[in-house]
């Protein structure tokens, strides 16, 4: 057999086996983690997704009219992307914004908009409030 | 219900990419139903999208009945121009073929058919749970639906509105498909990012087929449709597997024009290299890198084709195709400004960004949980072209992965950030950019390799 035909065969090989490692956590994610949550509500696929941050934003929607402004007052004027739990505000941020949405929701700096809630996220007891300004 | 809305929904686009691909000054040859399936899949999502984007660009509503009444009107036109022609040739060399596939080709269409469906599953079993899936493509595709228009103006004030300035073709699909369906469900917008997967397999295959044996071009779909990265991102509803697929189109079918001289190639290739432009900003740097390619092509190996012809389609096509789309967002001054100007040396840049890019793009590259050993695969490929090339104009897809590879460092390097943010975005980059080249990489290598499984011998 030519030296290349090998070649051809062993790198398929390899690929092969670490392919089958790939089908292997394919099909245990499937019985594990899929199809259980393939058969649950909306609602609750959404709290596997963001879990009780979804009860929030079930909160805020009931509380902030259709076409209202909110501001969240999380982000700093110079967000620190080193920070440990940048991503993890940001996150609530622009998950808030397109939940909600049409209601506009500004970050912290953009205070002359005049919203009308201000929404607060203390990162002491990683509680989320909402408060009519 | 729902199921059926999006069924019809999906129907509706294939139906209409089907009447786009009949107008086209038809093949010398039959193509294949499967291949034909493909292409009218992603010229309906470029019908769709573009039809969308017009329309609220001349202040029509968008509607459900506004949209399927223009697709209706292509649909009549091309019954009406095309008659019998409309519909495919059932006197096709392809259509006598009789299929036998051996017991290992078998096996390797099961694991392809296994990993399709895994990513339909992923894809389909919960809402969007990526971030640039809704912060960016499914929250446009929310306002869009929301306003039943584009408000360029509200969307360039309001400073939570995510990446003005990215393309809008795939949002204004997932609007169709919302209308389609009465409401927003992200699900199944996911189940239908994830159909690009599949087609770009599918085409991957028949371009394979040209070439090689069945069995061959199976194992190169196999290994395709096995990298981790891919199948993780093909159920995400991230555009980079939309731009994968109009990338693999355009490429290939312009290397086929290359190869065969068919005119229908060279222009079905621009289309689709067109239509990448529309669904994220690296199709324009493609586009670049396309032209770049060709002008060195045609230069190095003089292939017997009309070179006047070739360039203006290749420069033109898509350049009329993005043209909307450049023009708005201009007027809207939707754009981002990627370069530093004069504050810093551009000396200095490269010498403080150009290691720390090289170093996580090579350093992922190799990690075999995400692209398995197509890294090394590529490296060995490479080499044994530089010794003994199979196929010399094998070098139009090199050209293209360098120059584009080219246009993604020269960003990482003139992009006015500071240096822990360019660090933060080339790790956000680095698993998603690669995707986009991810079939013109095993194309180049499977052209390399697969000497002794070509189909004539």
């Amino acid at each position: 057999m030519p030296l290349e035909k090998k070649l051809v065969i062993v790198f398929f090989g390899i690929w092969c086996i670490l392919a089958f490692k790939l089908v292997i956590f394919q099909l245990q994610k499937t019985f594990t983690l899929l199809l259980p949550v393939y058969s649950l509500s909306l609602e609750e696929k959404q709290r596997v997704i963001d879990g009780d941050f979804y009860g929030f934003v079930k909160q805020c929607e009931a509380q902030i009219g259709l076409r209202e402004t909110a501001l969240f007052k999380v982000v700093p004027r110079e967000p620190d992307f080193r920070a440990a739990d940048w991503f993890l505000k940001e996150y609530f941020v622009g998950r808030l914004s397109y939940l909600l949405y049409p209601r506009k929701i500004l970050r912290g700096q953009n205070v002359t908009d005049k919203p009308g809630y201000s929404i607060t996220f203390d990162t002491d007891s990683r509680a989320l409030r909402l408060t009519r300004l | 219900m729902l199921l059926l809305k999006f069924t019809l929904a999906v129907l509706s686009i294939i139906i209409t990419g089907y009447a786009v691909f009949r107008l086209f000054p038809g093949p010398k040859k039959e193509v294949p139903p499967g291949e034909v399936l493909c292409l009218s899949f992603g010229l309906g999502v470029g019908w769709v999208g573009l039809e969308a984007f017009l329309l609220t660009l001349f202040k029509y509503p968008l509607s459900l009945s506004s949209l399927v009444s223009f697709q209706a009107a292509l649909v009549i036109f091309a019954v009406l121009k095309l008659k019998k022609g409309f519909f495919c040739r059932c006197n096709a060399s392809w259509y006598k073929q009789k299929i036998y596939l051996s017991p290992l080709a078998i096996l390797f269409l099961a694991i392809i058919a296994w990993e399709i469906a895994y990513v339909f599953l992923k894809a389909s079993s919960l809402p969007f749970n990526a971030w640039d899936a809704w912060a960016s493509w499914g929250f446009k595709a929310k306002v869009f639906f929301q306003e039943r228009a584009f408000p360029a103006r509200y969307c360039a004030g309001f400073p939570g509105f995510p990446h003005p300035d990215y393309p809008v073709l795939i949002p204004f699909v997932e609007t169709y498909i919302y209308f389609f369906l009465g409401k927003i469900d992200e699900a199944l917008i996911k189940l239908f990012c994830s159909f690009f997967y599949a087609a770009t397999i599918s085409l991957f295959y028949y371009q394979l087929k040209k070439r090689f044996k069945a069995e061959f071009a199976l194992g190169g779909c196999l290994v395709l449709a096995t990298i981790p990265n891919l199948v993780n991102a093909a159920s995400t509803a991230y555009v980079d597997v939309p731009l994968a697929f109009y990338i693999t189109a355009g490429v290939l079918y312009i290397w086929r024009y290359l190869k065969e001289g068919d005119n229908f190639f060279l222009i079905l290739g621009t289309f689709f290299i067109g239509l990448g432009m529309w669904v994220k900003n690296e199709g324009f740097g493609f586009w670049l890198a396309l032209v770049l390619t060709c002008l060195v092509t045609c230069r190095l190996f003089k292939p017997e084709i009309d070179k006047k012809k070739f360039f203006s389609l290749i420069v033109l096509i898509p350049a009329l195709i993005y043209l909307p789309w450049f023009l708005f967002k201009h007027y809207f001054r939707l754009g981002v400004t990627y370069f530093q100007g004069t504050a810093w040396n551009l000396g200095d840049l490269i010498k403080e960004r150009l290691p720390l890019a090289l170093n996580i793009w090579f350093g992922r590259g190799l990690d075999t949980g995400r692209w398995n050993i197509l890294g090394l695969g590529f490296i060995i490929a490479l080499a044994w072209f530089f010794i003994r090339p199979r196929e010399k104009l094998a070098w139009f897809f090199l050209l293209i992965i360098i120059f584009q590879l080219g246009f993604y460092f020269t960003v990482y390097i003139i992009w006015p950030i500071s240096l822990p943010d360019l660090e933060l975005q080339i790790f956000n980059s680095v698993d998603r950019l690669p995707l986009q080249l991810v079939t013109l990489v095993l194309f180049f290598i499977c052209l390399q390799a697969g000497d002794k499984w070509r189909a004539n011998c």
